[in-house]
Order: C-alpha cells, then sequence, then structure tokens
C-alpha cells in the first residue's frame, strides 16, 4: 500500500474530476459512489481492491454516500489536500444548482421541454450504472457461486422483501463472514 | 441561535441516515413542517422534487435547499456544512481503522472487508433497478438506452467522460421533443 501512495494526483485534477461528476449526475449517492470508483480507478493510482473498500466503507457509514466516497477518493489520490478538494467537488455543485438553477426550475417545473430532459439523461445514466455494477459484480460477486448468491439474496431482500439497505447491508456481511469461516474450517480440514 | 439549531439538525438527519438520501426525508419533513411549521406541505415538496432534480447527493441537496429557503444564503452554507461534516468523522475513523488495525483485529477487518464486498455489489444492483425502472416503463427510452450502450462501447472518450453521454442524450431527447417528438415530454 505505500508504494501506491508515492504516486499522487494533483489536487486540482481531484477537484475537477469529482465536481464533474457531482455536477452531471442525476440519480444521487448510489450512482455517484460507483462513478467516483471507476474514475479513482482510471488514474492508475488506487488498485481495484482499493476502491471496492471505499464502496463498502461508504456504504457503511451513515449521511450522504457521495460525500464520504469523496473524501476517501480524495484521500487515496492526493493525501489530506486531496480529500479536502474531493468534498469540495462534491459539495460546491448543489450550491451551484441553487444559485443558477433553482428558481428557473421551480418555475419550469412541469414544463414537458425538463421533462423530455431527464428522460434523456436517465436513459443514458441506466447503460452508465451498469457498466459501473457490471464491472464490480464481476470482480466482487461473480467469482464464487456462494459470493453470486449472497449478492443476489441482498438485491432481492431489498427490493421484493423491502428490508432496509443497511440491515442488507450488516446482514450480508455477517451471513458473508460466517459461511466464509465455515469453509476455511472444511479446507483447512481436508 | 436559529442557525445552532439548523446545524444540530442536519447533523443529526445525517448521522442517522444511511445508505441514501432518500432515507432522510419523512425526518426532514417531521421538523420542518410538522414540528416547527417552518414551512408548509406544499413549498417542503416542491423542494423536495428540486432536490431530486438537481444533481448531486439527495441528502445534500435537501440541506442546501431547505437551509436556503428557511434562513437564506448563510442558512444553506450552515445546513450543508452539517451535513458534510457529521459522517466524515465516522468514515475517518472507519477508514483509520480498516487502515492500521493489527493483529488478531486485523484478522477480522480483513474478513469483514472480504464478506462485504459481494453484498455491496448486491446493494449497487438495487440502485441500478431503481434507476432503471422508470425507463423500462417508457418503451421510447429503450431506444435512447441502446443508443447511449452503443456510444459507450464505440467511443473511448464517452467511456472515460462519462457525464458528456449523459449530457449529451439529454440535449438530444429535449431536442427531438422540440422537433415533435412529444412522446418524450411525457
Amino acid at each position: 500500500m505505500d508504494s501506491q501512495e508515492t504516486k499522487k494526483v494533483g489536487v486540482f485534477s481531484i477537484f475537477a474530476m469529482i465536481f464533474r461528476i457531482s455536477a452531471f449526475t442525476l440519480g444521487g449517492g448510489p450512482v455517484l459512489i460507483g462513478l467516483i470508483k471507476e474514475a479513482a480507478e482510471q488514474t492508475g493510482v488506487v488498485s481495484e481492491e482499493r476502491t471496492s473498500d471505499m464502496l463498502a466503507l461508504s456504504l457503511a457509514a451513515p449521511g450522504a454516500l457521495g460525500i464520504s466516497m469523496a473524501y476517501q477518493a480524495g484521500l487515496a489520490l492526493g493525501g489530506p489536500a486531496g480529500a479536502v478538494a474531493g468534498v469540495l467537488g462534491m459539495a460546491l455543485p448543489p450550491f451551484i444548482a441553487i444559485l443558477v438553477l433553482s428558481s428557473w426550475l421551480l418555475a419550469n417545473m412541469g414544463s414537458p421541454y425538463i421533462t423530455a430532459f431527464f428522460n434523456g439523461a436517465t436513459a443514458g445514466l441506466v447503460v452508465v450504472l451498469a457498466l459501473v455494477v457490471w464491472n464490480l459484480a464481476k470482480k466482487n460477486a461473480l467469482k464464487t457461486v456462494k459470493d453470486t448468491v449472497l449478492c443476489l439474496a441482498v438485491a432481492i431482500s431489498v427490493l421484493v422483501f423491502k428490508l432496509s439497505p443497511v440491515w442488507g447491508l450488516i446482514g450480508g456481511t455477517v451471513i458473508g463472514v460466517c459461511v466464509n469461516l465455515v469453509l476455511d474450517k472444511k479446507e483447512s480440514k481436508a | 441561535m436559529d442557525y445552532v439549531i439548523l446545524f444540530l439538525l442536519f447533523a443529526k438527519v445525517s448521522l442517522l441516515t444511511f445508505g441514501g438520501g432518500l432515507a432522510s426525508l419523512p425526518f426532514l419533513y417531521q421538523v420542518f413542517v410538522t414540528d416547527h411549521s417552518w414551512m408548509t406541505d406544499a413549498v417542503f415538496s416542491e423542494t423536495i422534487a428540486l432536490a431530486q432534480m438537481t444533481p448531486g447527493p439527495i441528502i445534500l441537496n435537501s440541506a442546501t435547499l431547505l437551509g436556503y429557503r428557511h434562513l437564506g444564503m448563510a442558512g444553506s452554507l450552515v445546513a450543508t456544512f452539517a451535513v458534510v461534516i457529521a459522517p466524515l468523522l465516522v468514515v475517518m475513523v472507519l477508514d483509520w481503522i480498516f487502515k492500521y488495525a493489527s493483529g488478531r483485529a486485523r484478522l477480522w477487518v480483513d474478513r469483514i472487508r472480504i464478506a462485504m464486498r459481494p453484498v455491496v455489489a448486491g446493494l449497487l444492483l438495487v440502485a441500478l433497478w431503481t434507476v432503471a425502472m422508470p425507463v423500462v416503463h417508457k418503451r421510447i427510452l429503450w431506444a435512447f438506452s441502446a443508443l447511449s450502450a452503443v456510444l459507450i462501447f464505440t467511443i473511448p472518450f464517452l467511456k472515460k467522460y462519462q457525464q458528456v453521454l449523459l449530457i449529451g442524450m439529454a440535449v438530444f431527447t429535449t431536442v427531438l421533443y422540440a422537433f415533435g417528438v412529444t412522446a418524450l415530454g411525457v
């Protein structure tokens, strides 16, 4: 891990990267953290394993997912200054949106032009997010049958049985740890 | 004094919200409309709709907008700051534990990290489903999703700067609506 941290990304590029994602991504936290993960990997400074941990930590911590993820990505890419740049990059766009857009959007909320705009953005977003989920699942959920089952079980519990995501995360992790412990014991006996 | 109350309120909401901003909305409604009558039901609903339409995390957008409507620009700053700072402290501690745990604790941290990965993938699958539902119900949008997929796989620039693709698609559908494809405006 230390060798990775010798390579750094400039504070301004971190800010620009997170700002761009925050400013142009609709759909809230879950989409944001996926995109930040991919962008952080593309810099080549942090490993896929590391960004997966960031994702898990963002989901485990309370509050805005995007902020937690921007902080961690910024920290990993550029140290404490990078963390500040990441958080600012995430928090500034809503402010600017208020100054520039909110009164105009409020006045035109029912306009079909705005609906058409968001329809197009959402159609694209599905593909972008599907790609993020696919890349993540390929490395973290599709390598063993046990992981695939756990991944789908969590998704179904939240979607179909309306389990709160945080309980899905806690419950799924506890089950995962137990199953892994049992399997490890069996392996060491064999 | 109002600012202190606003700060504490949003710090609390932020710390009690897990797994994304939508979960915090009923609580905010309780405080802003039911308990304090700071705004009417209609203004609150309008503000939240706006928070979902503007880019960025929903809880952050809600804080910025509700703070702004309640106490102006300063209120907006205070609410945003509270939403940002409270969970950051939690992440800092968790991050530190993840990195510097050693011995037996390290063993358990690694076990949890490994077990969490497929679970996180499952939760993102849920997010994908939520985003995809409106598109699934509007057939005309299927074509635009397909077009996005083709573009993202054939043009490396769009794969790297996916926001350009999103804005491009949004502008494209708006222009098509303007030229008479009325189904896109529904």
